[in-house]
């Protein structure tokens, strides 16, 4: 074990940890041990992460309803590898790739399904 | 992050749902009120007509509750009731009708009239059984009162056409009987939009759930960091030394991605560290093992980690308790079959027990093998003997009878059953006691080895941390206290073991020269001529007289009443090591009570050193300390707290030392008594359920053994495993660890998608 001290640019900050992450190495000590969890810096985030996890579980209880199984999305070590496209494909090249296919990026699929539901109803 | 109109027009599309699902209902329920009603109109009111003409005779047999008042209603002037219809769930229908009838003292007419169909709840989107009603009353007060009592069971009123008006029933039939149709489509449609979203998400849920955990630990993480310097993001932590590197690497790598100017800093933080988690890398193999000791306490960073000697001694000590060769095997055979889906287990979701035994696979095939080992060495397959190498005992007849004694075919050390025990201990009638002395003196041995072991990992604990307190005056007196009486047993127990006393008891014994027992190759010395006369001699050349004690007889010269030739009782012999110094009374070897009083008084040294040593070095260290330093009041209190405190753990350490190495030991016999209970257990449904059924007739073999199948596999394949399981776990959490294992450390728990991903999919 060693303790290191990291010094990242704020603006680089999230994908620095979005790889450490995938490293699995490395365990943080709280520098604000005194803040709340709501005096935070990235408490926005975090807010809207709970957010959509909240919706998405109320999808699983719809698809429940249905009686349709979730879909499982493969390994997780190949989705942590594969992810970086789609987080690159978010910052990068954004809206280019059209239709509904599976190599379009996740929110590009979901934009179109939006597209697709409003004009039937 | 767009799934939020997603959401919202899932939302509206439920809402939207409930709404017409409300509505179609309410179509349909009056539907079926209106026919219920026509019909009920149709066949009922003409028989109202006649009571009212006939003073309401036929109403008692219509209704219960109606019956009640049609005397008095009988001569009414105006037969003209109201009446409200509705439709109320058929699971409230007794109550509905109880109540009605005490809220209008009786004074009203209801009929029922089951709905078919189950009509779907627009909230829960569960199914009800509902069913139509109909209350005739007369005054206005009822009226409200019965509105109130719908209202409070949920039942939806209806207002109905005059029935009279025959036409306008129709029309409205007609009519609503479109809307219904109408509203059917857009609930229908309504529903395979809704089932096609679902559909939709359902293949992508997970995924973005993924994502959103993902963002979610980067979030948190950041939020453990600080801003020292505007634009820059300070974080400490903890980095397993070979990713040192990996780290620096990848935090550079996502620098120059961004194109930025502003440099990264990857440093090792200046020294002293907090106490650092403990981590430890464990294969497939190792993590059941480090799952049993993480279990107990988190090793202390850079300690000794017990679970390397687990995952050896835990399936081999669960086999001396479970040892047998056909249940090992079967143990065995599930372990490989685990082994063997090991593959599509990783990638399955298993649920909690079948996870649980995917992750102690390779345990059970360890501890399969060994119960397979340890029955070879017991010879013990479902409780029986197997004559693999051919035994080396024999009955003079072919046939032997009830208490025939079995002769050995060679003497003493020439040949014997190579592997395991005689399988002819399994029909001797000492059978029992030879087992228990074998497997008590067996589990006793392994017991000491192991926590011997244990102690000697405290001494390398000690060197490893520099601590020369603790390895000269805990470990070295706990190693001379532990060898001077526990070892030392062992070594008894294996002299005992390796001693021809065949040949010892024979040289004390008076035979005549002339008879039978003269000359036996049984004795290893050479027979000395005998030329006494009527009490005959020794083997050595010793005269017997008649009155000679056994010291008397016995060539050998060690002293005590047995003077050698006596195998002596061990515990006898270790107790009066302790009660009786120095008189040793059947002594195995010259000099057995000097060496005996030496190692008592090693023993009974090493207490005191123990106890005492190391608080009084402690304290010296202290106090020269303090003249150093010349600290304040306040420190040398929190100093002689600490002494006082150093005093009182240690003693605590002596005492679990000490009365440990003795419980401990006798701890270990549960080595014994499970294997016996084993045995024991697998004998008595093998000659119950087996061999008494096996001469009546082929059916009650048939019942027999289906009885010892199914107590085999309950019994012994099921409770016993998990009990020697469970015995051989404490072994180690308990007399092993005890010894030296501290457990304080911190679990390194390090920031990894892929932990926090596993987790919420398990």
């Amino acid at each position: 074990m060693e303790y290191i001290s990291l010094i990242v640019n704020e603006d680089a900050a999230h994908d620095t940890l979005a790889d450490l992450g995938k490293l699995s190495a490395i365990q943080f000590t709280d520098l604000n041990p005194d803040l709340t969890p709501f005096q935070r810096r990235y408490v926005s985030f975090v807010r809207r992460c709970d957010e959509l996890e909240r919706k998405l579980r109320f999808f699983g209880n719809e698809c429940d309803n249905f009686g349709l199984n979730l879909e499982t999305a493969g390994d997780i070590e190949n989705f942590l590898e594969s992810n970086v496209s789609i987080l690159s494909g978010r910052t990068g090249s954004g809206l280019s790739a059209g239709g509904g296919g599976k190599g379009t990026s996740g929110t590009q699929l979901l934009e179109n399904l939006e597209v697709e539901l409003e004009g039937k109803n | 992050m767009l799934l939020l109109g997603y959401e919202s027009q899932l939302r509206e599309l439920n809402a939207y749902s409930e709404k017409l699902t409300r509505e179609y209902n309410e179509k349909v329920e009056l539907q079926e009120v209106l026919e219920k009603a026509r019909r009920f109109f149709m066949t009922d009111t003409p028989r109202l007509a006649v009571s009212r003409l006939g003073g309401g005779g036929a109403l008692k047999a219509g209704s219960l509750l109606a019956s009640g008042d049609d005397e008095a209603r009988g001569l009414d002037l105006d037969m003209r009731f109201s009446s409200i219809t509705g439709v109320v769930s058929t699971e409230e229908k007794v109550r509905f009708e109880r109540m009605i009838f005490r809220a209008t003292r009786g004074n009203c007419y209801v009929r029922f009239a089951p709905i078919k169909q189950p009509i779907t709840d627009p909230e829960s989107g569960a199914l009800v059984e509902k069913c139509v009603f109909i209350v005739f009353f007369k005054s206005l007060s009822i009226e409200t009162k019965l509105k109130k009592i719908c209202d409070a069971f949920f039942a939806h009123r209806y207002s109905l056409p005059d029935m009279d008006d025959a036409p306008a029933v129709d029309r409205m039939l007609t009519e609503n009987a479109q809307e219904l149709v109408d509203s059917r489509t857009v609930l229908l449609k309504n529903q395979d939009t809704r089932f096609r979203l679902c559909q939709m998400l359902a293949q992508h849920t997970e995924r973005w759930t993924w994502i959103v955990l993902r963002e979610k630990a980067t979030y948190h993480t950041l939020n453990m960091f600080k801003a020292d310097v505007a634009g820059m993001l300070r974080g400490e932590g903890w980095v397993i030394s070979e990713s040192f590197d990996d780290v620096r690497s990848s935090v550079n790598r996502a620098h120059s991605d961004m194109d930025s100017n502003m440099p990264s800093h990857v440093d090792q933080v200046p020294k002293p560290w907090p106490t650092p988690p403990t981590h430890f890398c464990t294969n497939k193999f190792t993590y059941g093992y480090q799952e049993f000791v993480n279990t107990y306490g988190i090793p202390r960073y850079r300690e000794a980690n017990p679970a390397l000697f687990t995952a050896a001694t835990f399936p081999f000590l669960f086999g001396v308790m479970y040892g047998d060769i056909g249940h090992g095997l079967f143990l065995f055979f599930a372990g490989l079959y685990l082994l063997w889906n090991e593959e599509a287990n990783d990638k399955r979701k298993l649920d909690e027990m079948t996870a649980g035994l995917h992750s102690g696979r390779y345990m059970i095939v360890m501890m399969g093998f060994f119960a397979v080992y340890a029955g070879f060495v017991y010879n013990d397959c479902f409780s029986l003997g197997l004559n693999l190498f051919g035994t080396r005992w024999a009955f003079n007849s072919d046939s032997p009878e009830e208490g025939e004694v079995a002769e050995m075919t060679g003497s003493f050390g020439e040949t014997v059953y190579p592997f395991g025990l005689d399988p002819m201990w399994h029909v001797a009638s000492n059978e029992l006691l030879f087992f228990n002395s074998f497997k008590m003196k067996l589990s006793v041995i392994f017991g000491i080895s192991q926590m011997f072991m244990g102690t000697c990992l405290r001494g390398i604990n000690a060197i490893y941390f520099g601590q020369r307190l603790d390895f000269f005056f805990e470990f070295l007196p706990m190693v001379a206290f532990a060898c001077s009486l526990f070892v030392y047993m062992v070594v008894l127990i294996f002299m005992k073991w390796s001693i021809n006393w065949n040949s010892r008891m024979l040289s004390a014994t008076c035979l005549d020269p002339n008879g039978a027992g003269w000359g036996s190759a049984d004795y290893d010395g050479t027979w000395a001529t005998c030329n006494g006369a009527g009490y005959g001699c020794t083997p050595w050349g010793y005269v017997c007289n008649g009155k000679d004690s056994l010291a008397d007889k016995c060539p050998l010269d060690y002293g005590g009443s047995g003077d050698g030739c006596q195998p002596p009782n061990l515990i006898t012999s270790l107790i009066n090591i302790a009660l009786a110094p120095g008189n040793v009374d059947e002594p195995m070897y010259a000099g057995q009570a000097g060496i005996q009083g030496i190692l008592l008084a090693v023993a009974g040294l090493s207490v005191p050193v123990l106890l005492g040593a190391k608080p009084y070095f402690m304290s010296k260290e202290m106090a020269s300390h303090a003249t150093h330093s010349h600290g304040d009041d306040d420190e040398e209190d929190h100093e002689e707290h600490s002494f006082g405190e150093i005093v009182i753990h240690q003693a605590i350490e002596t005492i679990e030392f000490v009365l440990g190495m003795v419980s401990n030991t006798a701890s270990y016999l549960r080595l014994w008594a499970l294997s016996l209970a084993h045995s024991e257990l697998a004998t008595v449904f093998w000659e119950k359920a087996m061999l008494s059924t096996l001469n009546i007739n082929w059916f009650a073999t048939f019942i027999g053994y289906g009885i010892f199948a199914g107590t085999t596999f309950g019994v012994l394949l099921m409770m016993d495993v998990l009990e020697c399981f469970l015995h051989a776990l404490r072994l180690h959490w308990v007399e092993f660890q005890n010894k030296f294992f501290k457990a304080d450390g911190i679990r390194f728990s390090p920031y990894s998608f892929k932990q926090i991903l596993t987790d919420a999919s398990a």
